[in-house]
């Protein structure tokens, strides 16, 4: 009976030694989180300027907003961070009424920035009043501009 | 004298007429009838004397700068 005892003892206490004798394990180290390389700039719709004529580097010549009935309205927009292929839009609507007057597309096909141009006249005249004009790149809204054709 | 909105009412603008080129398209221009290379130039370059630089870009289909007929299809040239 005394021996059982202390056997209990005993086997007790090397378990209670052993307990403590344990080493924590080292926790493994976090995760590395891979960042993602940041997404590439978005293209945009960066200037639209109006002019009554553009050079062959595509800058305004006589920029202006008013025009006169039957002057060639010229539109020039840049776009930057194209990648091709994207799709450029131009609408002009006719304020008074909200009628659209002229809608036009282009395919940009050059990487980065591109420069384009749109121009609409009307042979009879362009009536008086504000015109609207709304840009899109690949079906995204872009800058909007306005012109006043005056007698 | 030019249509005026006086009546508020919808005005025909389908004879409105335009085009787009961009720096980054080789762009062509299809001649029709009544065109010049003057003609061209300016309407491309807003200077009629840039007439020879479309004239040199399409020297394999013009052999004589003041003929060009109608239905040729000319490289313009940035």
């Amino acid at each position: 009976m005394k021996s059982t005892l202390f056997l209990t003892l005993f086997l007790a206490l090397v378990v209670l030694v052993a307990g403590c004798g344990k080493k924590e394990e080292p926790k493994p180290a976090p995760p590395v989180v891979q960042q993602a390389p940041p997404p590439p700039p978005a293209p945009a719709v960066s200037t639209v300027t109006l002019a009554k004529g553009f050079d062959v580097n595509f800058n305004a010549v006589n920029p202006t907003t008013t025009f006169k009935p039957k002057d060639r309205v010229v539109v020039l927009v840049t776009t930057d961070n194209v990648l091709p292929v994207a799709m450029l839009r131009i609408r002009c609507m006719y304020v008074p009424t909200n009628q659209l007057v002229r809608a036009d597309s282009i395919t940009l096909a050059q990487t980065g920035t591109n420069k384009s141009q749109f121009f609409f006249e009307r042979a009879k005249g362009l009536p008086a009043g504000e015109y609207k004009l709304e840009t899109s790149l690949n079906g995204i809204a872009g800058l909007t501009g306005g012109f006043t054709v005056a007698q | 004298m030019p249509p005026l909105p006086d009546n508020g009412g919808p005005i025909d603008f389908s004879d409105v007429t335009g085009g787009a080129t961009t720096s980054g398209e080789t762009r062509t221009y299809v001649v029709k009838k009544g065109d010049s290379l003057s003609k061209i130039a300016k309407e491309f370059y807003n200077d009629a004397k840039k007439w020879k630089k479309i004239f040199q870009a399409n020297t394999d289909q013009i052999k004589n700068p003041d003929l060009i007929r109608p239905g040729q299809k000319l490289i313009i040239p940035d």
